[in-house]
């Protein structure tokens, strides 16, 4: 298992989330790095500061 | 793959009084309903009602975030308003970030002249890249949208048009498919 699997984002509903995206978020000042996390029961999104 | 319908919304994207886009809108919306295994709903952004006196995900819209959150692709119904997109346009669509990564979208251009809407396709191209959509290649093309229409607003040439949304929207949900396949299975 990878270290980024073992770091799942899990979902509101439970499920595990998948990794798919990195995204700089602009808006804030130091424009922020994000992982960009779906899950794959319930379709919701989540963000995640990139290491 | 998840067994979930896949939601394709329809973004009707002007605000203006006595706009032609609001009849293509329509028209694409009901394309988009007829397509089996696709749920859909037709968001105009004038309904919104964004405030003008800030920007961005600051701003943010509860519902309309929470249907962009819920797509799989987008169809956005666009203007061309002097070679370029709605200000309004841009203004809801940088309302989100996460919602739109890695999901599908389509873009029908509407113009009064006769090239239907290619350049706003064009200028439109690369906000929806930096917003992490994914773009396909085939694109909805309406010419001369103050006559396109009869007074109730039924689409005259019918049969064009329909064959030309039938392949655009094939693209569309091929490629909504691929992409809720890989946000949900395929990990960077």
């Amino acid at each position: 298992m990878s270290h980024k699997e073992a770091q799942k984002m899990i979902c509101e509903c439970g499920a595990e989330m998948n990794h798919h995206a990195m995204k700089i978020d602009y808006s804030v000042e130091d424009h922020q790095l994000k992982e960009v996390h779906t899950c794959p029961e319930c379709g919701r999104s989540a963000l995640r500061d990139a290491e | 793959m998840n067994n979930r319908p896949l939601f394709i919304p329809v973004i009707l994207g002007t605000v203006r009084k006595g706009r032609a886009s609001e009849n293509v809108a329509k028209f694409v919306f009901e394309q988009v309903k007829q397509r089996e295994g696709v749920e859909t709903e037709l968001i105009d952004i004038g309904e919104l009602k964004f405030p003008g006196d800030d920007a961005g995900e600051q701003i943010k819209h509860d519902g309309f975030s929470a249907t962009c959150e819920r797509a799989d692709g987008l169809v956005l119904v666009v203007p061309e308003y002097n070679h370029g997109y709605p200000g309004m346009l841009k203004h809801v669509l940088d309302s989100n970030l996460k919602e739109y990564i890695h999901k599908a979208a389509g873009i029908c251009g509407v113009s009064a002249g006769g090239f239907g809407g290619t350049r706003v396709i064009q200028n439109l191209l690369p906000v929806l890249r930096e917003l992490g959509l994914v773009t396909i290649f085939w694109d909805g093309n309406f010419s001369g949208a103050q006559n396109l229409f009869d007074g109730n607003g039924k689409i005259l040439d019918e049969a064009t048009h329909v064959k030309r949304m039938d392949k655009f929207l094939g693209e569309l949900v091929w490629m909504s498919k691929v992409l809720r396949f890989g946000r949900e299975n395929i990990s960077i």
